[in-house]
């Protein structure tokens, strides 16, 4: 591939496409980041932007980062993901690496149930795990939110962890067996260590999966404990927040979990350098 | 044999608080919404009344439920056979050399990771009739007449939503696709050139057949999405809620719609359960397609 | 350095028999060696000694103790795998270091230590390498390193030359003798190259299907191989065998293949005790073919030169004697040619003879 030289209309061919391709996907960012700078009249006013001139204002974004609503939730979804991310990983790989390295009896059983598990659509999940909440009195909090999410994530993550683990060399486990470490203590120190790529890969997920959630956030959380998706579906049925704002507040909530998306694109290329290196 | 046994202690310490959640939290909803389906049930007194099939009975007759199957079976086949194909020809356009094919690789993954219901806001943003660039543009150069709106009209809301999951969808397909190519050893593609192999007979011959198992696994992927993904609940309750009329509503949002602000955990988890099967089905027809090909 | 005892051990995978009832004897400072081809069970034999696969039956002992119950970790052995399995996020240092922070031993002791044994085995200078930074040789010394820091009561090596190249493995077969001599240790180690076998064991036993043939001195087993897998398996070139009838005429005892016959009368007494049938397998080794131009003695054979590899320093002659093929070395400066007729006398004395049926050693 590399030593082909490309006509040059093939290679303006190839361009416009690339370009194309591009605007497409980040158009709508790039129109949302424009609108959070609009002013509200400027934005209802036709013709709408690239078809005129606009003056930038910040005030959309002092708006909504003063707007308490919307810092609290932003908070509250930060503590969310981090607590149940923490919490996935680590009872997935316990559970992921008996599954994968351990012999034991039910192994197989158990290896299936995790993917049937996963089968099942959250909705249908989310109705008995909402009776049991309740019956707790747990919905409505963080520690149920918790709860929801991890049960949304486990068997997901403990499925693709089983991947992951089987990878590592059986060779280099048993010589951790032999050069002396416990089983648990080879798990954290050297196993994650070795498989640290895979791991983080499904890290992001997790937590991407948990910032991003709107269902379960929104029928798990009622009053007490709102997070952020649920509260921009509130911006956006509700009239107390403009669409200018509502941009601001859009882009924000997409900050973290873009940040991370493009921090583990750059761990899947420099991890490909690596392996072809080698 | 006590080694036997010290390897299952160990296991079993290792695997207890996934046990425990897994017991408590997994099998639990996994069982009790099966047993929902068969029971009316609201979430304000928790007190199950058993209903036997009633639920799946009442779903036959359900006009609503008819126009949703339909609706969530146009959808499906439409993220299906636009995005899976969309995805590929972005994969290998990016598969290509090119100045900045970091960057624009890199950019594959914003979809994805951008929350579902942000997605839906910019892009409402983006199609909206009133102050959206898009339709504004085409009513400039007279493509479209005045007065045109996507989601505002019940022909097209669908589709609109349907255009908006693409945006979703493609790049994380065009992303797998991708990672499949970085498997195809070059050699081959290689070799195939200097044979004198034009670009199409190298994709029709070596590239296409190589792709079959990430091509089938993306368009599961993309089953998966449609039914009861986020493209399936986040989209619609953010842009549409269903309307105009009853035009964007599909199984999943129903089923949803249904359980909770109607208050009917039954009905909802029958729904839900027939969004499963769909799903299933739609996995294995996929799967016996592939495989007879083979 | 201790003693290792391996008693009556049997281990099935599913249906397969990969150990079957094996029993051996390693004793103090010894090098004892597990002969066999792939899928004989030398490297599972070596993992039920380590621990990492428990045996269906049998004990093992490490200096008279029965270590059935203990897990790898405290059964104080090393062992070093075909692939080295090194830590590959680890520098050397701290691959050597590994066993022995896991043990526990004080941060200077340890230090000490890994000094120590990579000046033996001259990785000084890679110490802050990472192991995907090695050559195989390298990798393949820290992995003995990381064995040998442990000090422990006896070595278990799993083919531990195979992934080198041919000229590496020559030197490191030298190499690992002297280290195992110098330290004076326990070893046990498996391998599919007799030559290995032949040239650095005190004792070899020798597995093919889960059972040992013949656990003997290597002398013992070149010299006096008890059946003809053992027989054809060390030595190169291998042994030449053919069938054969044993007969009575006249008083004197022949062995007849379908080529030549041979009077082995001086074996008369061997013979009556170990024959049960007068079917038999001749055996006789390449350098005990002598090669002449003309007919040297009464009872040479005729052959034919098939073809001649001259090996340098001398050469191996590939000859068709009737319908089989033989091999014999003879000197370089032999002249033979394609197709020549020429010569070969077999010593008596130095022939094996295995029944047929059974196919072990009669003589």
């Amino acid at each position: 591939m590399a030593y082909r030289k490309r006509s040059l209309p093939r290679q303006i061919v190839l361009y416009v496409c690339v370009l194309l391709i591009l605007g497409f996907v980040l158009s709508p960012y790039l129109l949302g980041v424009v609108t959070s700078f609009e002013r509200e009249a400027e934005l209802t006013s036709r013709p709408p932007f690239p078809f005129k001139a606009i003056t930038p204002v910040l005030d959309n974004y002092i708006y909504i980062l003063s707007y308490e609503p919307f810092s609290l939730a932003f908070i509250d979804s930060a503590l969310v993901a981090i607590t149940t991310t923490c919490f996935v990983m680590i009872a997935g790989s316990m559970g992921a690496f008996a599954i994968a390295h351990l012999r034991f009896r039910g192994r197989n059983f158990l290896f299936n149930f995790v993917v049937v598990v996963y089968m099942l659509p959250a909705l249908a999940m989310l109705i008995p795990i909402v009776v049991l909440l309740k019956e707790l009195t747990l919905l409505d909090t963080i520690l149920g939110m918790v709860f929801a999410h991890s049960i949304l994530l486990l068997p997901l993550m403990t499925w693709f962890l089983i991947g992951i683990y089987e990878g590592v060399p059986a060779d280099i486990l048993e010589a951790l067996q032999m050069d002396g470490t416990s089983r648990i203590r080879s798990l954290f120190r050297e196993v994650i260590p070795l498989s640290r790529f895979g791991f983080f890969l499904i890290l992001v997920f997790s937590f991407v999966t948990s910032w991003n959630d709107l269902m379960f956030a929104n029928t798990v959380g009622i009053v007490s404990v709102k997070l952020l998706q649920p509260r921009i579906l509130e911006f956006m049925s509700g009239a107390r927040v403009l669409f200018t704002q509502m941009a601001a507040a859009g882009i924000l909530s997409s900050l973290p979990v873009v940040a991370l998306a493009i921090v583990l694109q750059k761990q899947i290329i420099a991890g490909i350098m690596k392996g072809a290196i080698k | 044999m006590a080694r036997l046994k010290a390897e299952s202690r160990d296991a079993a310490i290792l695997l207890s608080p996934f046990f425990v959640f897994l017991a408590v939290f997994m099998i639990y909803p996994l069982i009790a919404s099966f047993y929902f389906t068969l029971n009316d049930l609201a979430l304000s007194d928790l007190k199950p009344v058993f209903i036997g099939i009633a639920n799946y009975i009442e779903l036959f007759s359900d006009k609503l439920f008819q126009q949703a199957l339909l609706q969530t079976l146009a959808y499906l086949t439409f993220h299906t056979a636009v995005g899976v194909p969309f995805g590929l020809a972005i994969a290998l356009l990016f598969n290509e050399e090119f100045r900045g094919r970091g960057f624009a690789r890199a950019c594959l993954l914003i979809p994805w990771a951008t929350p579902p219901i942000v997605a839906a806001m910019l892009m409402y943003i983006l199609l909206n009739a009133g102050f959206g660039p898009v339709i504004y543009g085409f009513e400039m150069v007279g493509l479209l007449p005045t007065q045109f709106t996507i989601f505002g009209n019940p022909n097209l809301a669908l589709l609109g939503l349907a255009f908006v999951s693409l945006w979703k969808s493609s790049p994380l397909f065009a992303f797998i696709f991708l990672s499949g190519l970085q498997n195809l050893p070059s050699e081959v593609v290689e070799s195939a050139r200097v044979y004198g192999a034009s670009s199409v007979a190298i994709f029709r011959r070596i590239t296409f057949p190589f792709l079959k198992p990430v091509l089938a696994v993306n368009c599961i992927l993309s089953g998966i999405l449609a039914l009861s993904g986020t493209q399936a609940f986040d989209i619609v309750i953010g842009i549409t809620n269903g309307g105009p009329g009853y035009r964007t509503y599909m199984l999943y949002f129903l089923a949803w719609n249904q359980a909770f602000p109607w208050n009917r955990l039954g009905y909802g988890s029958t729904i839900a359960y027939v969004v499963t099967i769909i799903a299933v089905v739609f996995a294995l027809v996929l799967l016996k397609i592939w495989y007879r090909r083979k | 350095m201790g003693t290792v005892e391996v008693q009556n051990v049997t281990k099935k995978f599913g249906d397969k028999l990969a150990v079957d009832n094996v029993s051996f004897e390693v004793r103090d400072r010894e090098l004892m060696c597990l002969l066999g081809p792939s899928g004989a069970g030398k490297s599972t034999m070596l993992r039920i000694i380590a621990g990492l696969e428990p045996p269906d039956e049998g004990t093992i002992r490490i200096d008279g103790r029965a270590v059935n119950d203990l897990p790898p970790k405290d059964r104080d052995l090393a062992m070093m795998f075909q692939s080295y399995a090194l830590y590959p996020n680890k520098t050397v240092y701290d691959n050597l270091a590994f066993p022995l922070k896991s043990f526990k031993v004080p941060k200077d002791e340890i230090k000490k230590t890994v000094s120590e044994v990579a000046n033996t085995l001259g990785i000084t200078a890679l110490l802050r390498r990472l192991p995907g930074q090695l050559s195989g040789g390298e990798r393949q010394r820290v992995a003995m390193g990381r064995a040998i820091v442990r000090k422990p009561k006896a070595f278990l090596l799993d083919e531990p030359l195979t992934n080198l190249d041919a000229k590496l493995r020559v030197n490191m077969r030298a190499e690992l003798k002297r280290l195992q001599r110098e330290l004076g240790a326990t070893t046990i180690f498996a391998t599919p190259d007799q030559l290995e076998a032949l040239t650095m064991s005190d004792r070899i036993a020798i597995m093919n299907q889960g059972t040992i043939l013949q656990d003997d001195t290597p002398d013992g087993i070149y010299e006096h191989p008890k059946d003809v897998f053992t027989a054809t398996f060390v030595g190169s070139p291998a042994m030449n065998i053919l069938d054969c009838e044993m007969e009575q005429k006249n008083g004197k005892i022949f062995v007849r293949t379908d080529a030549f016959s041979l009077d082995v009368s001086k074996l008369a007494d061997l013979i009556g005790k170990g024959a049960s049938s007068s079917e038999a397998v001749l055996g006789v080794r390449p350098e005990h073919v002598t090669l002449t131009r003309d007919r040297a003695a009464p009872d040479s054979i005729a052959a034919e030169v098939y073809v001649s590899e001259r090996t340098r320093p001398e050469q191996i002659v590939h000859l068709k004697v009737g319908k089989t093929m033989m091999q014999a070395i003879a000197p370089l400066a032999f002249q033979c040619q394609l197709g020549q007729k020429i010569w070969m006398t077999i010593d008596p004395a130095r022939i094996h003879l295995f029944d047929r049926r059974t196919q072990k050693a009669i003589v």
